[in-house]
């Protein structure tokens, strides 16, 4: 049986593609830090709900809506959380596939309060993402 | 819960890691693994094969004069992926790293890395650190 922390992880990223803010929101403690690499709009570190749209309203404008999201994994213990998402999207002529590690440690409450989300082909990930606007340190 | 058999690898393969042993990695590490250093500073880039990454781990070494520990907070695996959670300290120089990174690994079918990736919760010090 899956651990009910894997199953609250996909049902965040569930909440992110089907545009669900609310729902998405509820996953996260309030403090919650999220930290993105690269030297692009969409990285630093983002804190609290205000941050989290930030990261994802940033995401899904640059991608221009096409950003396609398969989860391919889901490693769960009762402290962290890792689920590997391939992401792919497409702008202009220009085409973007990775695989992201977005891993969360959990609250007291079941709640993510730590994120890192961690593209494996950063230069990719910096150059597709350049023109973003949404980004806050 | 059981834990899975490349847990107790993973923790082995940091144990030796730790030790300085870095010949004795090559067991946890698929021919063709790919290794991600993340940042902005001399050490970043990809590292492709065995012997590069080997190479990184003796540079490493040598940069922090065998200072760098890494210990486990939390190992997490199955069959094709892993993910470890884990405070790195360093000293060089009079500069000290200490950082929490999380890191994913791809595993190939007996287990080894294949590809490594990690972002720590304090990028910019990891820069400091090696720039």
């Amino acid at each position: 049986m899956e651990h009910p922390n894997a199953t609250r992880m996909r049902q965040t990223v569930d909440a992110f593609m089907s545009g669900d803010i609310p729902r998405l929101l509820q996953g996260f403690a309030d403090d919650v830090v999220w930290y993105a690499p690269g030297d692009g709009p969409l990285s630093g570190t983002f804190r609290g709900h205000e941050g989290i749209v930030a990261f994802f309203s940033g995401l899904n404008e640059a991608s221009g809506g096409s950003m396609h999201v398969h989860v391919d994994d889901v490693l769960a213990g009762d402290r962290y959380v890792t689920i590997f998402l391939d992401i792919t999207a497409e702008r202009h002529d220009d085409q973007l596939s990775v695989v992201v590690a977005q891993f969360a440690s959990v609250d007291g409450q079941g709640r993510w309060d730590r994120c890192w989300f961690l593209p494996d082909k950063l230069a990719e990930w910096n150059r597709f993402f350049a023109g973003a606007s949404s980004g806050q340190r | 819960m059981t834990e899975h058999p490349n847990v107790p690898r993973i923790r082995s393969a940091l144990d030796v890691y730790n030790s300085g042993d870095h010949d004795a990695m090559k067991a946890f590490l698929a021919d063709d693994i790919v290794w991600h250093v993340g940042g902005y500073h001399e050490m970043s880039g990809d590292y492709a094969g065995v012997d590069a990454v080997l190479g990184y781990f003796r540079e490493v070494r040598k940069k922090t004069a065998g200072t760098l520990q890494v210990q486990a907070e939390e190992i997490l695996a199955n069959d094709r992926h892993a993910s470890i959670f884990m405070h790195v300290t360093a000293h060089r120089d009079v500069r000290t790293l200490d950082v929490l990174l999380a890191e994913a690994l791809s595993l190939d079918d007996q287990g080894r890395w294949s590809e490594y990736w990690a972002l720590a919760n304090d990028q910019d010090a990891v820069d400091a650190f090696w720039t």
